[in-house]
């Protein structure tokens, strides 16, 4: 086996500059107590290219990072590692404020990018917890969201092209800079969720929407899950229009919701429109719910909202999402509310995010990924005890066979990983 | 040769049952072409299956023999998708029309392939919802084909394409393996294959099952015509509303060749002597929507509209519609045969393309008429010719090619919502490098290594297609 040393003069023989990090340097990557053999910071496709070569020689894995911000939830690599980091490509390729549709690098962060377009009253309405510093790049490899995915969808519904490196060494373009565009397959749609595990994400481009003119919400005080979840179906199919609809538990409440006291269940919904369509809707919930339902303004709105999307990144020891039809949901969220969870559930999208430090809880994720199943969903731990990867696939049988026959057409030595997948994809006949 | 033996009829019908298979040469007729009429083939037999299951079954069968195949839904595709360019057998949704169930608290419908788009909105519309997206042929193709084909239509600049209602799909692999994705649970962990499945016009097998998004029925429209002399004001127009972050549900432009032809038509009152007309609707909350058509009556006339009309009653707003979807069929009086292109450019970019597409048609002298989705960019130019005029048909081809060429060139693609088909295997090769059409086949490979499902299209195999076509007149989209 090739040594790190070797491996190292190997990628700055093949890149110039100072891509490849030095031994000190490696060390800021390390995680789950493990040192990459080494990193590179590639500033364009052709370095990524190299990397792949060099891997290819050392029988090394190549393992894509954007600001880590997930990467505790990969398996602990098990041979030599070249971390490939994003944050070299930043750059934003084309901004088309009149089109609406912007091409910027994998590696810029999700702020930054909202900076920018805040300028032009425009955004990309993907709202995943900002904590961390999250890539674009490392948000579509993680199929990441937030709460006014109820309104805007998520990534597959936004990203509209992309660029990406293959463990052949190719470099490729899939979609276009284009809205509506049926030439050749939605290639990209693969790496939404790949978790690096097909190739390495360069470029994507985004549709993009304006910013509301008007954000408000409107905090309900629903006296059980079986209350919050007639609650979600009586809104959503009554006049008005939530764009997010979220149901958090008692100590989430207590945190974040009414500092005074008072815990319960909040059922908080949002609304982001003209002024006068926002404001009719909160009168609306407002006239129905009475004393129940409390309507924020500008300011105590933003400020909840923004507490809102960062919640499920907020550290615990043990912590999954949990998918099912919405109908399904006011059951499972009781059932993990009673056994001590805390939660912050997408009502309406069926998404439940549970996190605890009590890991005694962890026993209990078997019978609830098989509660989440009874819903027609799965459940998929985002940190905890044992292999991450045991969870996810199984309530999927043919997605894992299907996901397993790709990776082998598009990495059959397996050169990126098998990232979060491992466990399925190894299992699976 | 075909590909078809008395034992595989005999065996296809135990499947399918005694109706359920066509092989006699009179009876396959009728399937020579779909609304891509340039190009025709007969398949060797056609077969119904009525369920999943006999769809599998039917798979299965004609892989023992290697056999090729090629779904078909109500055959309303503009791109010669189903085409049995060299034999193979035809499987036919269209017995397939269950609705298993409409779960409006989970806003999903779960419908079998041959449902007609536009039924699933008439069973949900008494609830106060729809399925957003609405070809102009909804009336007639099949909610399989536009997951196949990744559909659009006018609504789709507010409410997406065909892919971002597709919550899950039920698709039988070539080797007849039968594969449930997604569903009415959000997130499927992993690659988003769903996504990747729509849109495949065919090459990965047969999706059987469909799990669509219901969307809301908004409560309040406002419908205006605003009516242009001169295209460029039109097209401006369009990225002036854009560029103002309003977000219409739908801007569609017709222009005066197109204008004349629906007012023979249907006498929908549109201005025959305008340049240019747009269809502009919003649609959501009563509250704030005069606002916003205010704002945009303002932007027309910012940009020398003659006259903004604004649909005053439901019949009105319908009017315009029932005018806007049956333009093609209106076409039929403008000339004999006509030839329907699908280009897309970056919205800001359509005065450009409209500029050129009146250059070429001028430098080849036929005459082009245009309507289409100018929202989203995405371009409708019917070409008119007689097909007797060999001359004029090679003009047209040449028109046809130079016009999805500048779309190219100006950042777009070939196809917006059509797909690729037979018709623009060539084009393909102009948009994607060699690298990016490998990559594209590795994905085909993962869902049918052997090529049997819908073999010939979208990408070459040694079929020349595409350079070599007779345009002729096309079925209503």
């Amino acid at each position: 086996m090739i040594t790190t040393a070797d491996l190292n003069e190997q990628l700055r023989w093949r890149i110039d500059g100072d891509t490849v990090v030095d031994a000190a340097g490696r060390t800021r990557y390390a995680f789950d107590g493990f040192v990459p053999e080494a990193v590179v910071r590639p500033q364009e496709a052709s370095h990524i290219t190299e990397v792949i070569a060099a891997a290819d020689d050392a029988g090394a894995c190549v393992l894509t990072r954007g600001s880590g911000s997930k990467i505790t939830r990969y398996p602990t690599p098990t041979q030599p590692t070249i971390v490939l980091a994003t944050d070299q490509l930043a750059s934003v390729t084309e901004y088309a404020p009149r089109d609406m549709t912007i091409s910027v690098g994998a590696g810029l962060k999700l702020t930054d990018l909202n900076d920018l377009l805040a300028a032009e009253r425009q955004r990309l309405p993907i709202d995943p917890p900002l904590a961390g510093g999250p890539t674009v790049g490392g948000i579509i490899a993680a199929n990441d969201a937030g709460p006014i995915r109820l309104a805007n969808g998520t990534t597959r519904d936004l990203v509209i092209g992309m660029r990406m490196v293959l463990a052949d060494g190719s470099q490729v373009r899939s979609g276009g800079k284009v809205v509506k565009n049926v030439a050749g397959y939605d290639l990209h749609k693969l790496f939404i969720g790949s978790a690096g595990t097909l190739g390495v994400i360069t470029e994507v481009t985004f549709k993009l929407r304006p910013i509301p003119e008007a954000v408000r919400l409107v905090v309900l005080r629903p006296p059980s899950f079986t209350v919050a979840g007639q609650w979600v179906t009586d809104i959503m199919r009554s006049a008005v229009r939530p764009t997010l609809l979220d149901l958090l538990n008692g100590p989430e409440v207590e945190r974040h919701v009414d500092r005074e006291g008072a815990a319960g269940l909040a059922l908080v919904v949002g609304f982001e429109e003209t002024r006068e369509a926002t404001d009719w809707q909160c009168e609306q919930l407002v006239e129905k719910f009475r004393d129940d339902a409390n309507a924020y303004d500008d300011d105590a709105s933003r400020s909840l909202y923004e507490t809102l999307r960062e919640r499920p990144a907020e550290p615990a020891r043990v912590a999954f999402k949990a998918t099912m039809r919405p109908t399904h949901l006011p059951v499972f969220a009781e059932t993990i509310s009673q056994a001590g969870w805390e939660l912050i559930a997408r009502a309406a999208n069926g998404i439940v995010y549970a996190s605890t430090d009590d890991i005694a809880l962890a026993e209990q994720l078997p019978e609830l990924q098989r509660l989440a199943h009874e819903g027609a969903g799965g459940l998929t731990l985002l940190n905890g005890p044992g292999p991450i990867a045991d969870y996810g696939w199984q309530n999927a049988p043919d997605h894992a066979m299907l996901m397993r026959r790709i990776k082998d057409q598009f990495d059959p030595k397996r050169l990126f990983g098998d990232g979060p997948f491992v466990n399925t994809q190894a299992r699976t006949s | 040769m075909t590909t078809t033996t008395s034992t595989l009829i005999d065996d296809l019908r135990d499947i399918c049952g005694p109706d359920g298979v066509l092989a006699e040469a009179d009876e396959l007729l009728v399937y020579e072409c779909d609304g891509y009429t340039v190009e025709k083939h007969l398949p060797d037999a056609v077969v119904f299956p009525r369920n999943t299951e006999e769809a599998s079954a039917v798979l299965r069968r004609l892989a023992v023999d290697n056999i090729p195949f090629t779904p078909r839904g109500a055959g309303t595709g503009l791109a010669g998708g189903c085409l049995p360019v060299e034999h193979g057998i035809f499987v036919c949704t269209s017995k397939m029309k269950r609705i298993f169930d409409i779960d409006y608290d989970n806003r999903g419908v779960h419908a079998e392939a041959g449902v007609v788009n536009l039924h699933i909105s008439n069973a949900t519309r008494p609830c106060g919802y729809h399925y957003a997206p609405d070809p102009s042929s909804q009336m007639a193709c099949t909610i399989g084909g536009n997951a196949a084909t990744n559909s659009g239509g006018p609504h789709t600049l507010k409410y997406g394409v065909t892919v971002n209602h597709v919550l899950g799909l039920t698709l039988v692999l070539p080797d007849g393996e039968i594969v449930t994705l997604g569903g009415k649970a959000e997130d499927t962990p992993g690659y988003d294959l769903v996504g990747a499945i729509v849109g495949n016009e065919g090459t990965f097998g047969i999706i059987t099952e469909v799990v669509v998004r219901l969307t809301r029925n908004p409560t309040a429209y406002r419908t205006m015509l605003g009516v242009f002399d001169s295209i460029d004001d039109a097209t401006n127009t369009v990225s002036d509303i854009i560029g103002a972050g309003i977000v219409p549900a739908a801007l569609e432009l017709m222009d005066n060749l197109i204008i004349n032809a629906v007012e023979d038509a249907y006498g929908t009152g549109f201005p025959r002597d305008a340049e240019a007309v747009l269809i502009i609707e919003l649609d959501g909350l009563e509250a704030g929507l005069d606002r916003l058509t205010e704002r945009v009556i303002e932007i027309c006339n910012h940009n020398y509209a003659r006259q903004v009309r604004q649909a005053a009653t439901d019949q009105e707003r319908a009017d315009v519609w029932k005018a806007r979807k049956r333009a093609f069929g209106a076409v039929g009086r403008l000339s004999p045969s006509y030839c329907t292109q699908d280009g897309v450019v970056p919205r800001t970019r359509l005065p450009e393309i409209l500029r050129f597409i009146r250059h070429t048609s001028e430098r080849h002298d036929i005459r082009i008429a245009n309507v289409f989705h100018a929202g989203d960019g995405n371009i409708h130019p019917l070409l008119l010719f007689d097909e007797r005029d060999q001359a004029e048909v090679k003009r047209v081809l040449a028109a046809a090619d130079e016009i999805l060429d500048e779309c190219v060139r100006l950042g777009g693609s070939v196809s917006g919502e059509h797909g690729i088909g037979v018709e623009k295997i060539a084009h393909l090769g102009r948009m994607f490098s060699a690298d990016d059409l490998a990559a594209q086949a590795k994905l085909r490979a993962a869902f049918d290594p052997d090529r049997r499902a819908n073999p010939n299209k979208m990408f070459s195999s040694g079929i020349a297609c595409g350079e070599a076509f007779r345009p002729k007149k096309q079925a209503p989209a």
